[in-house]
């Protein structure tokens, strides 16, 4: 049975975050009946309890939706999720890749941010076609004339034909159905080329082995069809495949144009990459599919079991993760104080957070996490160039002939009133003026080049509080750059912790030995015995301080045989021991190894 | 439920010790955050009556041990006090041994109620007397001064109550070590069997807390213990839990249960209670109590939860956990249990180990949370 392609309609929805991509989404798959309401969660397609909780959407989702036009016609969409957070590009990229169009929706009360602006080229890099949507209108502050304007003369995306809608109210949203149609190109792929499907997404089912998304681009494939990856020719035979719906629906075959999902007992999940080809053995294509620009990890961090027998369980979980979220990257690292764990790389912070967190839940490991860093280029004396994510294995100084640290091109949007402080504040971050450009009478544009390590080092935090919360961020690396940097080592009870040594500039040091010197010790519980923190560069200390020994922590009574007081007490504690790392005699709090990063320097 | 609980507990022989909680007093210290209420005639006359039928579930004549605590059990009148010693008393047992202790205030031993409690076979007598400095008394908001406590302790001895235990507390606001060791002066010319030393500890909803009243730091507390252990042990006291001092053989025997994680029933508002497994605390409303009201919480203990409360319990006591009744109790050797804990606490020096014994030493006694937090690190409930 063949379908009609020309009903078909592949798209996704990108938006800054916030602006209402989840909503609209949800009512979509109200609107046509994909989900019955009863049956409606606030923001289906967010089925982490991570991304509901945080109201961001980390990982893809695609669903199918069938969807009878005004002019009484049946159509099939796939609308395909994205992220919206600037660390999540990669993820766009790959979910825009499926597709021939997208939605952008724009808040009518906020109209354009950093990051509206950076998905919009994404989308425009891969050829889709974009209807803008504006959303929000039922807010009293909602401005849509002034958004359109906005969108036709700073983007140059024609913008009167942008449905004006509310995804919360569902006003007007059947209008973004009906623009779907008709300005967003059907597929064009054919059923009898040889078979080529894009892989973008894949998850690990503990009974059917890999499961994989695909979409297809040229062929058709069946159920016991012999598949090729193409980047490295395995050969798996399909047992299922189908939709979703997003309940999984099975079906006999996928067809050019079509989006779905391939379960054929795929057992290794280093097999499976996001991005790879899917052909068939005997039929195979010619060539793969461009796959997609492979991102950089941008950030660095150790992850480390509290509990060091539960290493392997973390590689486990490191290798699950990996499978539908290609840009973590991890491999092993030894640290003295936190034995064996993982130095992983991250495409921003949030990516870390979100990875952190998930491994936490889903797979119920306690971890600790040093402080993030980024890639340094290390230059010796002798003309070889090191890669540096870990500050603790700098080498010996006398060694380095020059450090270069990643400088990204950092655009802040910002209403122009907080310019100033927000320059201050890039100014105080290391930051390089480029330029200044006017969004409209009340918005700016601030250009910066910075240090990567400046960013990850409290900046967006502070961004925000610098400008009540308006300005958005978005930061692309644009190269290397020579720095006058340090590192600096911290040293416990006189012994170095290699886990919370970082590198920082020299002009800063001093000022952040101290900092950290006086946060630990905050953070570090009295031990039983007086422990000294030192903070130094180069074997010199620069900074002291001393934790005092506990000398009593007995309770005197148990009340009247009332002893669930001092149980309660008791097992409080034991808990917080439980979380803490020994490090050599010194027991450490997991914060410690943040303390790095969270110290407000004011 | 309570009925259903009791039947069993009426099974159980092995409990043999009783807590009363009388939760009045005639004057509130600043410090106190104990379930106690102002005494109030009428209130306390229904409260004998609730008294009554609460202990009507249990059976007579089988407790050889029982404390009546409160508040302060002898701010009830003579007529009252007599009603609660004629309910309680039906429920001693005949052991040679048995010992009846209870709680008052040096401003309450008159001969009228002296003889009252001996005639009640009360036999050993715990008092709040706090401090020897009568500033201080003012300031803590008690209503005796020192010379009642010389006068209330010479009325014991005379009517033939020689078993008296005073309780202290140092740490007190701006206490100094020479104000500590006037009053450990004072204490031992009491010639008396048992004291207890508490630090002060500014507890919620306590005047002290809403007045901001600071105690004494862990370093302060700390030196003063160590003066106390010193003083005591060099005139014939022998430490033999955290806060316990006494001569030898008058450990409180009431106090020692709890201590040894035995069974007892609690009676009365804000009474709690450990039977057959089971916790259980009373509700602290005196007019949920007066209607009627009892046991408001139990909680079943699990075995491994029960191995926490003991090891807690008994590690308190000098002379520790004693192998062979951790084998029989809980079927486990606690050496081989947990070696790897026992084996870095000894080498810190927290704990020592004897042929049949395993105890924290001088040096631990102090870190007791750590220890029994260290020890107990992977025994989850």
């Amino acid at each position: 049975m063949s379908i009609d392609k020309s009903k078909i309609r592949n798209f996704s929805i990108i938006a800054h975050i916030d602006h209402g991509k989840s909503t609209l989404a949800d009512r979509i798959l109200e609107l046509t009946n994909t989900v019955e309401k009863r049956e409606m969660k606030a923001q289906i397609l967010d089925n982490l309890d991570l991304e509901r909780e945080r109201g961001i959407t980390i990982k893809l989702n695609a669903v199918q939706i069938e969807y009878f036009s005004d002019s009484k016609e049946k159509y099939v969409f796939n609308l395909i999720d994205t992220p919206g957070h600037v660390d999540f590009t990669y993820e766009v990229s790959r979910s825009l890749a499926a597709c021939e169009g997208a939605l952008l929706v724009i808040d009518a009360t906020q109209g354009i941010e950093a990051q509206t602006l950076a998905n919009l080229y994404l989308a425009i890099d891969n050829n889709l076609e974009v209807i803008p949507v504006i959303n929000k209108i039922d807010l009293p502050s909602a401005n849509p004339d002034l958004v359109v304007d906005e969108i036709e003369n700073v983007i140059g995306l024609p913008a009167s034909h942008a449905p004006k809608i509310s995804a919360k109210t569902g006003l007007n949203v059947k209008d973004v159905l009906e623009a779907v149609i008709k300005y967003i190109p059907a597929p064009t792929g054919k059923d009898n080329n040889p078979l080529q499907a894009l892989i973008f997404d894949s998850f690990y089912d503990s009974y059917r082995g890999v499961i994989i998304f695909v979409r297809i681009k040229e062929g058709c494939l069946k159920v016991k069809d012999k598949i090729k990856l193409m980047s490295n020719g395995v050969v798996y035979e399909v047992q299922e495949l189908g939709i979703r719906t997003p309940k999984e629906v099975k079906k006999e075959s996928l067809q050019a144009g079509e989006v779905g999902w391939i379960a054929a007992t795929i057992k290794n999940v280093k097999d499976i990459h996001v991005g790879d080809t899917v052909t068939l053995l005997d039929n195979p294509a010619s060539k793969p599919l461009p796959g997609y620009r492979k991102m950089l990890s941008m950030v660095y961090c150790g992850l480390f079991p509290v509990d060091n027998d539960k290493y392997s369980d973390l590689k486990d979980a490191l290798d699950k993760l990996s499978l539908n979220d290609s840009s973590l990257v991890y491999e092993p690292e030894t640290s003295q104080a936190l034995g064996f764990g993982f130095r992983c790389g991250f495409l921003g912070l949030l990516h870390m957070d979100v990875i952190q967190e998930r491994l936490e839940r889903e797979y119920n490991l306690n971890l600790i996490c040093t402080a993030p860093s980024v890639v340094y280029h290390v230059f010796k004396t002798n003309g070889e160039m090191i890669k540096l994510d870990n500050p603790s294995k700098l080498p010996d100084i006398q060694s380095i002939d020059r450090i270069e640290e990643p400088y990204v091109k950092a655009s802040i949007m910002t209403p122009s009133e907080y310019v100033g402080p927000l320059m201050e504040l890039c100014q105080e971050k290391r930051g390089i003026y480029k330029d200044l450009v006017y969004v409209d009478n009340t918005r700016m544009i601030l250009i910066y080049e910075m240090p990567l390590s400046e960013i990850i080092y409290n900046f967006f935090d502070k961004l925000k509080s610098y400008s009540k919360g308006y300005a958005s961020l978005d930061y692309e690396l644009t190269g290397y750059k020579e720095s006058n940097l340090v590192k600096l080592d911290i040293l416990l009870n006189s012994e170095q912790v290699d886990a919370l040594a970082t590198i920082v500039h020299r002009d800063s040091a001093f000022n952040r030995g101290q900092i950290l010197a006086s946060k630990l010790k905050k953070i570090i519980p009295k031990q039983q015995f007086e422990v000294p923190i030192q903070a130094a560069i180069g074997g010199k200390v620069i900074a002291r301080t001393n934790i005092k020994a506990v000398r009593k922590d007995v309770l005197a009574k148990c009340y009247g045989g009332d002893i669930t007081r001092k149980k309660k007490l008791l097992e409080k504690q034991k808990e917080g021991k439980k979380r803490m790392k020994s490090i050599g005699t010194v027991e450490v709090p997991q914060e410690a190894f943040m303390a790095v990063l969270s110290m407000d320097d004011d | 439920m309570r009925k259903r609980k009791l039947a069993t507990i009426n099974m159980l022989n092995k409990v043999d010790a009783l807590y009363v909680h009388v939760p009045f007093c005639s004057n509130i210290c600043n410090y106190c955050n104990f379930t106690k209420f102002l005494y109030q005639e009428d209130i306390v006359n229904s409260y004998l009556i609730s008294l009554e039928k609460e202990l009507s579930f249990y059976d007579k004549n089988k407790y050889s041990t029982i404390y009546i605590g409160g508040g302060t059990p002898t701010s009830l009148n003579f007529f009252q006090l007599n009603k609660l010693l004629e309910i309680i008393n039906k429920f001693k047992n005949n052991n040679e041994d048995f010992e009846f202790t209870m709680e008052t205030n040096p401003e309450n031993l008159t001969f009228e109620k002296i003889s009252l409690l001996k005639k009640h076979g009360v036999n050993r007598i715990s008092i709040g007397v706090q401090t020897s400095n009568d500033k201080m008394l003012k300031i803590l908001n008690r209503c005796h001064k020192t010379i009642d406590v010389i006068h209330g302790i010479e009325r014991l001895k005379k009517v033939g109550i020689n078993n008296i235990s005073i309780d202290i507390m140092f740490g007190l606001p701006h206490q100094k070590k020479e104000d500590l060791l006037k009053d450990l002066d004072f204490f031992l010319k009491l010639d008396i069997p048992h004291i207890s030393f508490y630090p002060l500890v500014v507890e919620d909803n306590t005047i002290f807390k809403i007045n901001k009243v600071k105690a004494l730091s862990d370093e302060k507390i700390y030196e003063m213990y160590n003066l106390i252990n010193k003083k005591l042990s060099n005139n014939g006291y022998y430490r033999y839990e955290v806060s316990n001092f006494c001569k030898k053989g008058m450990e409180s025997k009431h106090n020692m249960k709890y201590w040894n994680d035995d069974y007892y029933v609690g009676i009365g508002p804000g009474a709690h209670g450990y039977v057959d497994g089971v916790r259980y605390a009373n509700s602290s409303s005196i007019t949920n109590y007066i209607k009627g009201e009892f046991i408001k919480e139990e909680k079943l203990i699990s075995k491994n939860e029960q191995e926490f409360e003991y090891i807690m319990l008994r590690l308190r006591l000098k002379e520790g956990i004693i192998l062979k009744d951790y084998l029989s109790k809980f079927g486990i050797d606690f050496c081989d249990k947990y070696s790897s804990e026992i084996e870095k606490l000894k080498k810190d020096g927290y704990l020592e180990e004897s042929l049949e014994s395993i105890y924290v030493s001088e040096k631990g006694i102090y870190l007791l949370n750590h220890i029994i937090a260290t020890l107990t690190m992977n025994l989850n409930y």
